[in-house]
C-alpha cells in the first residue's frame, strides 16, 4: 500500500511537470499579447510600440520560452506563482481567494450526482423492465442529450425569472447566513449534480444487474437475510467496485462543466476567473490555474484506486 | 427405508409443479414432484442437467428466480405450510430450519466479505441468543467442525484466499451455523477436484452424524448416492421417475432411465473394454417436452410401443418404492437372474 503510493505520487509528479511544459508553451503561442492590454491603441499616446517592448523586457516576454519555464518553475519552488499581469495581485492569492468557491460546488454537486445516480441506478435494476424502469432510463437520455448550460439556462428563467423563488447569481449575501448560502446553493449545485448523475445512473443500473445475477445473491437469500440487507450489503458492496473507477474518470469533466456553471451563476469561483485570464492572455493566473486543476485531477485518481482497494479486498496494492 | 413409515416426515413435498415464464412461453421445470424426508436421514436426487433437482429445492426456499412460481402442490415442514408462506416466514425458515450449499464455492460466496463476516449475518439473524463474543466463538467452532485449520486466522480472511475445497467446507460453516434440521446440498462436489470431492463427502457425513441434520444431496454422480444416501428420487424432465433405496436402485432399477444412467457409468473391470454404453440422445428441452412419456424418444423399451403415448403414473411398487413407466414389471423381470 505504501509503496503503491508512493509510485503513484512519483507518477504524479511525472505527469504535472509534463502537463506543466506542454501548457506553458501553448500558452505563449496562442496569438495576442498581456502587454498590448495594457496600452488602448485608441487612447494612448505617445510611442506605444516603445512602451510595449519595455513592458515586454521587464516581464521577460522576450526570453526564449525554454528560459521563461525554468524561471517560472523556480519560483514556483519559492511558492510564487506569478504575478497577474492585469491587476498585478499574486496568483497564488487569487487561488486562495476563488479555489473555496469552486471547490464548495463542486463537492455538493459530486455528492448529490453520486447520490441521485446510484439510488437512481439501484432502482432502475430492481424495477428493470418496468415502467419505474423506462421512466429512469428516459429521464436520463433526455438529460444527456441537453447540455447542462440550456437547463441552467431555462432554471433561471422558471426558478429565478418568473416563480422568483430562488436567487440566479453569487455564493450569497452579505450576512445572509446559512438557509441564504444554501438557497444561492440550490440552482447551480442542483443542475451540476443532475447533469452528473445521468451518466452514473446507467452504470450504476447495469452494475446492479450484474450483481443481482450473481450466485451470491442467492446464498444471502438463502441465510434469511431481509431483501433491503441482500439488496445493501450485498448487492451493492459489490455493484460499487466498477463505479469507482467511472467516478474517478469522471471528475475532469466536472471541473469543464463547472468553468460554464459558474460563468452562468456569477458565481465566485476559479472557473470565472480562468475564463477571463484566458481572454485577457494573463500567462500566470492561466498556468496558476491549470496547476491546481490538474493537482486535483492526479489526487482524486489516487484517491480512487485507494478506495478500489478498500472496497474490493482481492485488489492488493 | 423401512423406518420413513414409522417416523414423521421432517419435509414433506406433494405435486411441487413449478413453471418459468420465458421468452418462449411458460415453461413448466417441475412437475408433480413428492417426497418426504425424515429427520437426519440423506435422500439423494439424481437427475441429468435441467431435470429440475436445483429447481425443486429453491422452490422449497422460496428462492426461485423473478420470473419462476411455484404454481402448484404444497411443501410442508413439520406439517407448516411453505408453498403461499409470507416473505417474513420464509425469512426465518431460511439459514435456521433449512440451509442450503451450493454448486460452486468460487462464486456461491460474496468475494467483499471476510468468511467471518458472512457466518455472522446468519448467525445475527436466527441465533439472536448469542452476543458478539458468543458468536465470534460460534463461528470459530464451526471452522474447526469443517476443519479448517488455523480457523481464528482464516476466519479473518475473504474467499480468494481460500482453495475451492476449502471455501466448500466454509459454505458447510455457514449453512450448518444456526444448527439446522434440514440441508439441501446442490451438487456440493460437482465444480471441486475429484480427490477434494471424497473429503467434502466424508465432511458432509461426519457433520449430519455430529448434528443429525437430514441431508439432501442433489447430483449427477451415481456413485455419490451410492457412498452417502439412505434413498434415493431419480429425476427426468421435471417429474420423479424412480424412488427407492440406493441399494434397490442399484440391484434392480425398475426405470429404463436408471438402468442407462448405471450402464453409462464407466466402471474399471468393464470387460467389453469399449465405449461407455450413454443414454442416446439429449435431455428434453423443458420448453418443449415430447408428448406422453418424456423419456419415450430415448427409451429403449418404447419402440413405438402406444402405451408411452402417455404419460406413466409413479406407480407404487412397495415400501418407499415407485417407478414411472409402463413396462416396470418388464425390466423386474429382465433383472432377475435366470
Amino acid at each position: 500500500m505504501v509503496s503503491f503510493v508512493l509510485r503513484r505520487l512519483a507518477i504524479s509528479v511525472v505527469t504535472l511537470i509534463g502537463i506543466s511544459m506542454a501548457l506553458f508553451a501553448l500558452t505563449r503561442f496562442i496569438p495576442g499579447d498581456p502587454v498590448s492590454m495594457y496600452f488602448n491603441p485608441l487612447t494612448f499616446e505617445g510611442d506605444r510600440e516603445a512602451a510595449v517592448e519595455a513592458v515586454r523586457a521587464r516581464l521577460g516576454l522576450n526570453d526564449p520560452i525554454p528560459v521563461q519555464y525554468i524561471a517560472w518553475v523556480r519560483e514556483i519552488f519559492n511558492g510564487n506563482m506569478g504575478f497577474s499581469m492585469i491587476t498585478g495581485r499574486p496568483v497564488t492569492e487569487l487561488i486562495a481567494d476563488r479555489l473555496p468557491a469552486t471547490i464548495y460546488l463542486m463537492g455538493v454537486s459530486t455528492v448529490i450526482a453520486i447520490v441521485l445516480g446510484i439510488t437512481g441506478g439501484i432502482i432502475a435494476a430492481l424495477r428493470k423492465n418496468t415502467i419505474v424502469d423506462y421512466a429512469t432510463l428516459l429521464g436520463a437520455l433526455g438529460l444527456v442529450s441537453v447540455p447542462s448550460f440550456f437547463i441552467a439556462l431555462l432554471a433561471i428563467y422558471i426558478f429565478g425569472l418568473k416563480l422568483g423563488w430562488l436567487p440566479t447569481a453569487g455564493i450569497n449575501v452579505p450576512n445572509g447566513g446559512w438557509g441564504d448560502a444554501i438557497r444561492h446553493l440550490i440552482l447551480p449545485a442542483g443542475i451540476m449534480g443532475i447533469s452528473g448523475s445521468v451518466g452514473y445512473i446507467r452504470w450504476a443500473r447495469s452494475s446492479m444487474l450484474d450483481v443481482l445475477d450473481q450466485d451470491y445473491m442467492v446464498t444471502a437469500r438463502s441465510k434469511g437475510l431481509s431483501r433491503p440487507r441482500v439488496v445493501l450489503q450485498h448487492g451493492l458492496r459489490n455493484a460499487l467496485i466498477p463505479l469507482v473507477t467511472i467516478l474517478s474518470m469522471s471528475i475532469p469533466s466536472l471541473f469543464g462543466g463547472s468553468v460554464v456553471i459558474e460563468q452562468l451563476f456569477a458565481w465566485p469561483g476559479t472557473g470565472r476567473m480562468a475564463i477571463d485570464a484566458i481572454s485577457n492572455r494573463d500567462y500566470p493566473v492561466v498556468m496558476g490555474f491549470v496547476m491546481i486543476t490538474t493537482i486535483l485531477v492526479l489526487v482524486c485518481n489516487l484517491l480512487a484506486d485507494i478506495t478500489y482497494a478498500l472496497v474490493d479486498p482481492r485488489i492488493r496494492l | 427405508m423401512t423406518s420413513t413409515s414409522e417416523t414423521t416426515p421432517v419435509l414433506s413435498v406433494r405435486d411441487l409443479t413449478c413453471e418459468f415464464s420465458t421468452a418462449g412461453g411458460t415453461v413448466r421445470a417441475v412437475n408433480g414432484v413428492s417426497f418426504d424426508l425424515a429427520p437426519g436421514e440423506t435422500l439423494g436426487v439424481v437427475g441429468e442437467s435441467g431435470s429440475g433437482k436445483s429447481i425443486t429445492m429453491l422452490a422449497i426456499l422460496g428462492l426461485l428466480a423473478a420470473n419462476g412460481r411455484i404454481t402448484g402442490g404444497s411443501v410442508t415442514l413439520d406439517g407448516v405450510e411453505l408453498v403461499g408462506a409470507s416473505e417474513k416466514r420464509l425469512q426465518s425458515v431460511r439459514g435456521r430450519e433449512i440451509s442450503m450449499i451450493f454448486q460452486d464455492p468460487m462464486t456461491a460466496l460474496n468475494p467483499v466479505m471476510t468468511i467471518a463476516a458472512q457466518i455472522d449475518e446468519s448467525l445475527k439473524r436466527h441465533s439472536r441468543g448469542l452476543d458478539r463474543r458468543g458468536r465470534q466463538s460460534r463461528i470459530i467452532e464451526l471452522l474447526d467442525q469443517v476443519r479448517i485449520p488455523n480457523a481464528v486466522r482464516r476466519a479473518r480472511q475473504y474467499p480468494h484466499e481460500f482453495s475451492g475445497g476449502m471455501r466448500q467446507r466454509a459454505m458447510i460453516a455457514m449453512a450448518m451455523a444456526n444448527r439446522p434440521r434440514i440441508l439441501l446440498a446442490d451438487e456440493p462436489t460437482t465444480a471441486l477436484d475429484v480427490t477434494v470431492q471424497a473429503q467434502i463427502l466424508d465432511l458432509l457425513h461426519d457433520v449430519q452424524v455430529e448434528t443429525g441434520t437430514a441431508l439432501v444431496m442433489i447430483t449427477h454422480d451415481l456413485g455419490v448416492i451410492a457412498e452417502v444416501a439412505d434413498r434415493a428420487l431419480v429425476m427426468y424432465a421435471g417429474r420423479v421417475v424412480e424412488t427407492g433405496t440406493a441399494a434397490e436402485l442399484f440391484a434392480e432399477p425398475r426405470h429404463p432411465y436408471t438402468r442407462g444412467l448405471l450402464a453409462s457409468r464407466p466402471t474399471l473391470d468393464d470387460t467389453d473394454g469399449g465405449d461407455l454404453d450413454a443414454i442416446p440422445g439429449q435431455p428434453p428441452n423443458p420448453a418443449r417436452l415430447p408428448s406422453g412419456c418424456s423419456f419415450r424418444p430415448r427409451c429403449d423399451l418404447a419402440q413405438g410401443r402406444t402405451e408411452c403415448a402417455e404419460a406413466p403414473e409413479l406407480a407404487v411398487l412397495g415400501e418407499g418404492r415407485a417407478a414411472a413407466c409402463h413396462f416396470h414389471t418388464e425390466l423386474a423381470l429382465s433383472e432377475r437372474p435366470a
